[in-house]
């Protein structure tokens, strides 16, 4: 007891007398929750030329029409295609849509010219969003001639914050739980204080576990920054209770906090530890659901998120947060949590022990 | 020059002779950008989908094209609606379909609540396009042709990777150029060297120059192997020039290692320099490129926020030269905002080295 | 019992490089043994294996049974962000002491070398001498009957220097063996034995004033004679 006392006591002064922890503690919630979700899931507006032949009155309504949607910026006139995409080389439009001649006649005649969508394929996003919002615009219906009612759940208004701020909380607790602990050990390697803490005999399982205990502890805090956060900028509440969510957060950061452990414990030196932690965060980041959702995945990266310790706090979370879904959906990752923290915990004391 | 030289080959040799680090600037970037080239995507993938039928074997054609659909991986049949919500969480779908009967007659013989899983909002016509579509064919076929012809300019089947593999490229830029070099300015500093190299006659720019070099030729030739695993793995060729392709990519890495020089230059340890280059550096230029998300679909603010990062540039550049074949004059305001942004970082890195060499 | 350590062909190799070579050794109660050699030399891997912190090639070691030892390290191996007594703290924790016999070594240590006025000071803000002295009280903490000293002068000054050796000799006469490894040869006086290495290997064993009476009584013709 005394001596978990004491290297507790003695991560919690480190801690406190080390100001980068704690301004990498405030400004993950400040840049990553406050900052970064302001930028995301909002309707893309976009700006489009019309290119009209026909200069008739059914044009002019087309024109019209794009001119009142919300969804478009006011459309910008052209004489033909060509100047049209010369505007699209320089990134002022996005989407041409060019009004054949004889497009009136046409739809007095009940055969209409078809009309002619040029959008930007290299701007792949927002043509894929751009061109059904328009062909719908300008058709006045969507494909299925309105016998489909849409419920939208979880978010009725088609802002993804909601789904971003799950994952960029998820994005905060991996930074702070990886850099801390991985920093704290590299550094404990460099000055050979590791060396002299084993040469006492103290048990490495005490030594490393109230080590992670404490980091844990500070993963928490830095959860109910973020969440301060996320509630004082956009509201955001939790679905689930806040037990639960603790909870959850708890068991799952341990394989992340393990993972820096264990990464400090392979690197040589603290550069090396340094590099390798940026590299894998980047992996574990891009190959979760935080940047695109899972169902975004195919094949082999499917599988990989699917075992990405990241990955399973983030949908976790979205669960407690976002969908309020009980527990016993989640147990296979709670489980796998554990799993994986005993592994890399045990892999971790046997790298820390043998330094060479 | 020799003095550029010298600085130039003890920093190469130091990189060369740490074989994991070596390992980590060399070969992990090239899976980096293999295995993230694949996985990330902005096109729905696979659809896990739930149907309750309550309108009887009548509905069995429409249940077949919905099963039938493309991406569909896995289709739950619920005995009831009520069972809806729960398949949500029991199953991890990201939609459902109830299927009752409609008002009578031929045109209306079913009724469809469909329930999308909206948390991603930019999947949601993803979903419920392809399932839209899959009841038309089912009650109407898939006749009555489209009043609408669309083509898809620069990516005429629609790539999705072209959305992918220039954020990725920044990425990987971002990390070797800004990040790590960061990192090595600093490590002069936490080591002392500093202050040898203060003693001898190379000024602080020589000092600089030689550093950079190697860095700079590292990014070269990541830059030229990942243009050639976007062409023979993602099929993604150049339209554009090759030369200014590989100079504007060229510009950017000097421009992120501008960047790192600056905040290496004035961080204390090097874990301050990670700090910096992550929250205020790679971070944002990740979410406000428009890697992850279109600029366009940001606020007015945050659009102008956007426009001063160097990745914003980077993604625009990158494909208006590569994709759009778009030669020097249409790119122009973003190598020019690359340059003068490069400009002011290596002065302002520069006094602060003088600075940190002559108190030294 | 008064042999404390007996090391038999201990050898450890990196790949091709033999960092110790066929080292063998006996230590016994109140003997200081300085251990001399050019950087490379194999004094800092012999003390790790010995510790436990690297595994030996071949040969071995033996410790006399509930022998308690002490290690000091080449950059000191304390915990920068803590103040002197807080170090003294967590590393009697860390050793198990009971209360009262750490309190007793630890006001010991600090009144003998003088450590009153840096109580409260972080240790990384502490001249090297100092961190010196208050590296080598923790390694004597928890009473030590083997103590391994890994340059633990390197950076003194020759004040500094003789103070430390002074503490060790002191060590000394209370029966513990001590294993010092040091550039120093000047120190070689304040040893029993010392032992010369060379790439791993052991060129001269022996008193320190009868090798140099050898060597024409001057062990540094003798240290340049074994490194040619």
């Amino acid at each position: 007891m005394k001596r978990f006392y004491y290297i507790f006591k003695h991560e919690v002064l480190a801690f406190v007398r080390f100001p980068l922890m704690i301004i990498l503690l405030l400004l993950c919630p400040i840049v990553v929750i406050g900052f970064i979700p302001q930028t995301l899931g909002h309707s893309i507006k976009f700006n489009c030329a019309i290119v009209d032949m026909d200069h008739s009155y059914a044009s002019m309504e087309i024109g019209q029409k794009i001119l009142s949607s919300e969804y478009c910026l006011p459309p910008i006139w052209c004489g033909s295609v060509e100047e049209a995409m010369h505007l699209m080389e320089y990134n002022s439009v996005l989407l041409i849509v060019s009004i054949p001649e004889g497009y009136e006649r046409g739809i007095a005649l009940g055969n209409p010219e078809k009309i002619t969508l040029l959008a930007d394929g290299s701007r792949v996003i927002e043509a894929d969003i751009a061109v059904p919002k328009m062909i719908s615009l300008l058709s006045d219906n969507d494909a299925s001639g309105g016998i489909i009612n849409l419920h939208r759940l979880f978010n009725s208004e088609e802002h993804s914050e909601q789904y971003y701020l799950v994952s960029l909380i998820s994005m905060s607790l991996l930074i702070i739980a990886m850099f801390l602990i991985g920093l704290n050990i590299a550094g404990e390697k460099k000055h050979n204080t590791l060396s002299q803490i084993i040469v006492t005999g103290v048990d490495m399982r005490l030594y490393l576990g109230t080590k992670v205990l404490f980091y844990s502890l500070v993963v928490i805090l830095e959860l109910f920054l973020c969440l301060a956060m996320g509630y004082i900028v956009y509201d955001m509440t939790i679905d689930s209770g806040i037990g639960q969510l603790v909870m959850v957060t708890y068991i799952l950061t341990f394989p992340l906090l393990f993972l820096g452990v264990f990464i400090a414990s392979v690197a040589r030196n603290d550069i090396q530890a340094l590099y390798l932690m940026i590299f894998l965060m980047i992996f574990l980041v891009m190959l979760s659901s935080i940047i695109a959702p899972l169902a975004n995945m195919s094949g082999i990266s499917y599988y990989f998120c699917r075992m990405n310790p990241v990955n399973w706090l983030t949908e976790s979370l979205r669960v407690v947060i976002t969908y309020g879904y009980p527990l016993r959906t989640i147990l296979p990752e709670l489980i796998a949590g554990i799993l994986l923290s005993v592994i890399f915990f045990f892999s971790s004391i046997r790298l820390l022990k043998r330094i060479n | 020059m020799r003095g550029i030289w010298t600085v130039a080959r003890k920093e190469l040799s130091h990189i060369l002779r740490d074989k994991v680090s070596g390992l980590i600037l060399f070969v992990l970037p090239a899976l980096f950008f293999i295995s993230i080239g694949f996985a990330i995507s902005v096109d729905i993938e696979r659809i896990d989908l739930a149907i309750a039928n309550t309108a009887g074997p009548k509905a069995n054609e429409v249940i077949n094209h919905l099963c039938n659909m493309n991406k569909v991986s896995k289709v739950v049949m619920l005995n009831s609606p009520s069972e809806v919500e729960e398949s949500f969480a029991r199953d991890g779908i990201v939609a459902a379909i109830v299927i009752s009967e409609g008002e009578g007659g031929y045109n209306a013989p079913f009724k469809f609540d469909l329930f999308i899983n909206c948390s991603f909002a930019t999947n949601i016509l993803a979903i419920r396009n392809p399932i839209s579509s899959a009841i038309k064919n089912a009650l109407i076929g898939p006749g009555n042709d489209s009043p609408f012809t669309v083509r898809y300019l620069y990516n005429s089947d629609l790539n999705r990777k072209m959305a992918t593999i220039p954020g990725v490229i920044m990425i990987i830029l971002i990390v070797v150029s800004t990040i790590i070099f960061s990192i090595s300015i600093n490590k002069e500093k936490v080591h002392g060297t500093s202050r040898l190299l203060s003693l001898t006659p190379l000024g602080p720019m020589i000092i600089v120059i030689g550093k950079l070099i190697p860095y700079f030729l590292i990014s070269l030739i990541h830059i030229s192997y990942l243009i050639f695993l976007g062409q023979s793995i993602f099929g993604l060729g150049i339209n554009g020039s090759f030369l200014l392709y590989f100079l504007f990519c060229a510009l950017f890495s000097l421009n992120s290692m501008m960047l790192g020089l600056l905040v290496g230059s004035y961080c204390k340890t090097y874990e301050a320099a990670l700090i910096i280059c992550w929250f205020f550096i790679f971070t944002p230029n990740l979410f406000l490129s428009g890697f992850v998300m279109p600029v366009n679909s940001m606020p007015e603010t945050m659009q102008k926020i956007a426009r001063l990062h160097n990745g914003y540039h980077f993604i625009e550049g990158y494909r208006g030269i590569a994709y759009k074949g778009t030669g020097l004059s249409e790119n122009l305001p973003h190598i020019l905002f690359l340059t003068i942004q490069s400009l002011i970082a290596f002065i302002i890195a520069l006094l602060g080295f003088s600075r940190r060499y002559s108190k030294s | 019992m008064n042999r404390i350590l007996t090391i038999s062909s201990l050898t450890k190799r990196f790949g091709s490089l033999v960092a110790v070579q066929d080292f063998s050794l006996t230590l016994d109660k109140g003997d200081v043994v300085g251990v001399f050699g050019a950087n490379g030399a194999g004094k800092t891997t012999l003390i790790r294996m010995i510790i436990g912190l690297t595994k030996p090639t071949s040969g071995e070691f033996t410790i006399a049974t509930g022998c308690r030892i002490g290690y000091m390290s080449q950059s000191f191996s304390l915990v920068g962000t803590l103040t002197v007594m807080e170090n003294f703290e967590f590393y009697g924790a860390l050793y198990n002491l009971p209360q009262q016999e750490f309190i007793d070594q630890r006001d010991r240590f600090i009144t003998h070398f003088k450590m009153e006025e840096y109580l409260n000071v972080r240790t990384d803000r502490l001249p090297a001498g100092r961190k010196q002295l208050l590296a080598f009280s923790i390694s004597r903490l928890h009473s030590p009957t083997l103590l391994l000293l890994d340059e633990p002068t390197s950076g003194l000054d020759l004040l500094n220097r003789k103070r430390l050796w002074e503490a060790v000799r002191e060590a000394a006469e209370e029966g513990i063996a001590i294993m010092v490894s040091t550039h120093y040869l000047d120190e070689a006086y304040y040893c029993d034995k010392i032992v010369m290495m060379e790439r791993g290997a052991i060129k001269a064993y022996g008193d320190p004033v009868n090798l140099a009476n050898k060597a024409g009584g001057n062990l540094i013709n003798l240290f340049l004679e074994e490194m040619r």
